[in-house]
């Protein structure tokens, strides 16, 4: 066994099992704490699929900033008061049902669909070099091919914090 | 360093994805459904970095990763402010009794 | 037959008969308004009624001045026509007859209508259906003028049955009565029983003389030779070709017809619906009862006298005898008030028929005439006194006692003394008193059957002496019924009702002038004088010899040809005849009053004044009117009702039968198509609605405002996308 196959079986598994159990939760802490485990365990699946810089991004934005976030959220809108904050379900059945057939469909599409460039091989040893991180790569492009987004995307980032901030401010009537 | 197919990443991608689709349509929770939205961008970021691997010269799949981790930060920050804003005044983060004030 | 002749009149006829049209419409104008419209009108329109009566009466009285003694009124007119064999037409005719008695007879019609009219204002107020009681009165005078007036023997067959009719109405007038309902019904049939024999008789004499017209038949009867055992009718009289007929079927006709008379005059055997009758309102009784529709009968007979063979004749005189006696009998034991004036009604029609078969015809008519008028007074007198008796019993709130019965009556001499004297005079004319009307119709009835009798018996044959001695033995016992009624009535002490305070109307009147004064002009016209100058022989009344066969007849006597003109000539020989039945008749009712006196007494020392039904065997057999009336139930009616029992077993169980077990199984047809309609159609429509339901909830399950529903539906737009792309 491939060891790295392995580690990305172990991490995917441990992806999915606590995204399950942030959907099976009625705490929504827990949820929190299921999330952070995927969001985990997904870095180290990017690392596994030589997007370094992404799996770093990950960890500072999501992990550092999104789920601090979601449990300062969390605490922020539940009047706590030693009971654990609860989240019931709704449209349980049906849900599961569109979810089931969406995933059947979506696997089916995956399996049966004709790749232009062969699957078997997704990087082959020749292609890139093994210990060149994608950083480089990433930094030239950013500042070259990708400069618009780049820019758009510091764009709504701004915006984003401003809406942010505005929102969150008390609302001086008069 | 040895290969990772690309078709069990792609399923990885399609459960998670799925995942987070029932969170969203199942929870009554508005910050559990934000989680849910949060999980599937991390499945789509999934994708984008498995296809990444088929033109790994333009490492487009990558930096649109970066671009999707950036906006899925703005946006939970919006929306996390917005929740913050409904529940100092409906004092509740049920989906169901927020807008409609109904209490199904 | 030579129609033509009667069609001729003059102007003066005509209007004459128009004049008689009006008389005999205004009643059925005036009955027929208020029966569609008199709850409206004022006091229920009684006025509208006795106004029209009244104005009949008048018009009648100006007809009796013009015709009385003149020539005969006859105006004929087409009716209609019936195609016959060949080219000839059976012409039917329609026309007015007025001679003297017909005029006569509208005269007292339209009188004692109109008296008895007026009486019921008093004695029917406060009856719920007041207003149609005065219009079957109105319908029952017009039925009667009709018979009157009629010319053929059609249209008085017609008005014969309307009689009949209308009588049924008012006797079952209160059909809320079981007892009433079924007095009417009874009348009704046994009417009908004589009827059938009247029309066959009709029939008979259609046959072979084509037509219905009373002038003609009797030219014709009168042009009969008589060839012994068959008369010969030549072509002059009898139509196209002579005819000839046999003496029996000729008798038969005769009798058929006289079954007519049979049943509307109660003659025996049918004499029964009578006497129940009386649970009719008492001013009807007095109507039907006195002048009008028992008279009918005997007025037929005088109408028809020339169609009856000796023979005939010989049957009417037997059964008038003996219903003159049953009825007198009978008389004897009632105990009802109107039950004995009933039966003395029928003693009374038994004698004029009698008088009819032995050849007295105009001795029967006067008869008619007198007896119209007393009994008329007595029967009003008896409602007098019923109102009076019912106001009693009101005011004590006494509902055992019948009101009806003589013994609870008694001493209304004072209490009633008006309608005492009203009740005399009219009690001795039935009676047959000297100086009062009966008896001088009694004294030539009498008179006629005795020279009939001996005449018939001029062979040795003296059983025919039967005949008047059932007359005299009724002249007795009319004294004796009438003084039984007399006393118990207005002598002695009343049993229920001792206070005169109870029965009069007031202290100081004793009853309304509407009632006692029709009841006092009847009884004042119950007084020999007024119908024959000489109050002590019948011979000079004025009625009589207007009334007599010669003139009535243009003195053809008809089939029985040979017997007037021979009993009048007997008569002349033997004078001492009319001189001892008027000293027998008035001996025999002096000694019959005599009797009942005797009677009464003997019944107040008893004590038997309260007893139900008479003791003695003869008495019961009298008070069940000797039991014909079972008879009939055992031999008649139980046996049809026994027939009319099979056959609606028969209709029970085998025609309801199929019908039921027809409706069975279509109501298990319906069964199966109800379950098709209520799960088929109504199951599809049910489907429908469900799956209407089902899209309307799953469209408000779509459009439910939540964000996650509409979600969960675009990711099934997206599967449904997936989908598309995996199948093509």
């Amino acid at each position: 066994m491939n060891p790295v196959l392995l580690l990305f079986y172990v991490f995917g598994l441990m992806a999915v099992g606590a995204a399950a159990f942030m959907v099976a939760t009625k705490n929504v802490l827990y949820a929190a704490f299921g999330l952070l485990i995927t969001l985990l365990s997904l870095a180290a699946i990017f690392i596994l699929l030589f997007a370094d810089f992404v799996a770093v991004a990950q960890l500072m934005i999501y992990v550092g900033g999104v789920v601090v976030l979601i449990l300062f959220g969390v605490m922020l809108s539940n009047q706590v008061q030693g009971k654990a904050v609860q989240s019931e379900s709704v449209n349980r059945w049906s849900g599961s049902l569109v979810v089931l057939t969406l995933f059947g469909g979506l696997a089916y599409l995956i399996l049966s669909a004709n790749y232009l460039v062969p699957a078997a091989p997704l990087a082959s040893a020749g292609d890139l070099p093994e210990t060149k991180t994608s950083i480089i790569t990433i930094g030239i492009r950013l500042i070259t091919n990708f400069a618009l987004p780049f820019e758009v995307a510091s764009l709504i980032l701004l915006i984003a914090l401003m809406g942010a901030a505005y929102i969150s401010t008390e609302e001086k009537h008069d | 360093m040895t290969n990772i197919p690309l078709i069990p990443v792609l399923l990885l991608g399609a459960v998670l994805f799925c995942l987070g689709l029932l969170a969203v349509i199942t929870k009554r929770h508005a910050i559990v459904v934000l989680m849910g939205i949060e999980l599937i961008f991390n499945a789509a970021n999934l994708n984008l970095v498995a296809f990444n691997r088929l033109q790994p010269d333009l490492m487009q799949g990558q930096i649109f990763s970066v671009f999707v981790m950036v906006i899925a930060a703005a946006e939970s920050a919006v929306a996390l402010a917005i929740i913050l804003k409904v529940y100092q005044y409906f004092k509740t983060v049920n989906l169901d009794q927020i807008g409609s004030g109904t209490d199904t | 037959m030579n129609l033509n002749a009667a069609f001729t009149s003059t102007a003066e006829q005509n209007s004459l008969a128009l004049w008689a049209l009006v008389v005999l419409l205004l009643p059925l104008v005036a009955g027929v308004l208020l029966l569609v419209t008199g709850r409206k009108l004022p006091r229920q329109g009684d006025w509208l009624s006795i106004g029209a009566t009244g104005l009949s009466f008048l018009l009648a009285l100006y007809l009796f001045f013009q015709v009385w003694e003149m020539p005969v009124v006859h105006v004929v007119q087409n009716w209609f026509g019936l195609a016959g064999a060949g080219s000839n037409t059976f012409a039917f005719t329609i026309g007015i007859y007025l001679d003297n008695l017909a005029v006569l007879m509208l005269v007292i019609v339209t009188f004692i209508s109109l008296l008895v009219q007026v009486f019921s204002v008093i004695y029917m107020h406060g009856e719920w259906r007041y207003h149609q009681y005065f219009g079957y009165l109105g319908i029952f005078t017009f039925s009667m003028l009709g018979i009157i007036l009629a010319d053929n023997l059609l249209l008085l067959f017609v008005f014969w049955e309307l009689v009949g009719f209308s009588s049924y109405l008012l006797i079952g007038f209160w059909y809320e009565k079981d007892s009433a309902g079924r007095a009417g019904k009874k009348a009704f049939l046994f009417n009908r029983v004589g009827d059938i024999g009247f029309l066959l008789g009709i029939f008979l004499f259609y046959t072979y003389f084509q037509t219905f017209d009373l002038v003609i038949l009797k030219n014709a009867v009168a042009g009969g030779i008589n060839q012994g055992a068959a008369f010969l009718f030549p072509a002059s009289v009898a139509g196209n070709s002579s005819v000839t007929l046999s003496y029996s079927l000729l008798t038969l006709a005769g009798l058929g017809i006289f079954c007519g008379c049979v049943g509307k005059s109660a003659q025996f055997p049918l004499q029964v619906w009578l006497p129940d009758a009386m649970e009719g309102p008492t001013p009807v009784s007095s109507l039907i009862h006195a002048a009008t529709m028992v008279a009918a009968g005997v007025y037929l007979l005088a109408r028809c006298f020339p169609f009856f063979t000796e023979d005939a004749l010989l049957v009417i005189s037997i059964i008038g005898a003996l219903t003159a006696l049953l009825g007198a009998l009978a008389a004897t034991a009632q105990y009802d008030i109107k039950k004995i004036l009933a039966f003395s009604t029928i003693s009374q029609l038994g004698y004029m028929v009698m008088g009819m078969g032995v050849g007295a015809h105009d001795a029967s008519l006067l008869h008619l005439v007198t007896h119209a008028f007393f009994k008329a007074s007595l029967f009003l007198n008896a409602g007098i006194i019923i109102h009076a008796m019912h106001h009693a019993a009101h005011e004590l709130a006494d509902e055992h006692s019948d009101v009806q019965d003589i013994r609870n009556m008694g001493g209304f001499r004072k209490i009633l003394p008006l309608t005492f004297y009203a009740y005399i005079p009219a009690a001795a004319a039935l009676v047959g008193l000297p100086l009062f009307s009966g008896f001088l119709s009694k004294d030539a009835i009498l008179t006629g059957a005795w020279a009939w009798a001996g005449f018939k018996s001029l062979n040795g044959n003296y059983l025919y002496y039967l005949v008047p001695l059932f007359a005299f033995g009724s002249v007795l016992l009319t004294g004796f019924y009438m003084a039984r009624h007399c006393f118990y009535i207005f002598f002695g002490h009343s049993k229920l009702y001792q206070a005169p305070t109870l029965l009069r109307a007031s202290k100081t009147t004793e009853t309304s002038g509407w009632l006692l004064v029709p009841v006092a002009v009847l009884a004042i016209l119950s007084l020999a004088f007024f119908f024959s100058f000489n109050p002590f022989s019948y011979a000079g009344s004025w009625v009589m010899q207007g009334l007599s066969w010669q003139k009535l007849l243009f003195g053809q006597p008809g089939l029985s040809a040979d017997l007037l003109p021979a009993i009048t000539a007997y008569l002349h020989e033997a004078a001492y005849i009319s001189l001892a039945t008027a000293v027998l008749s008035v001996l025999l009712a002096v000694g019959g009053l005599w009797l009942g006196w005797l009677n009464y007494k003997s019944a107040r020392r008893g004590g038997i004044l309260t007893t139900a039904a008479p003791a003695s065997s003869f008495g019961r057999l009298a008070y069940h009117h000797f039991y014909l009336d079972a008879f009939y139930e055992k031999v008649i009616i139980n046996p049809f009702m026994r027939l009319t029992g099979r056959v609606a077993a028969f209709d029970n169980y085998f025609i309801d039968y199929s019908l039921n077990t027809f409706a069975k199984i279509m109501v298990v047809l319906a069964k199966l198509i109800s379950w098709g309609d209520r799960w088929l159609v109504d199951g599809t429509i049910h489907l429908v609605v469900k799956v209407a339901g089902f899209v309307g909830k799953l469209g408000r399950f779509m459009q439910n405002g939540k964000v996650q529903t509409y979600y969960i539906f675009s990711v099934l737009g997206l599967i449904l996308l997936v989908l598309y792309i995996l199948a093509f």
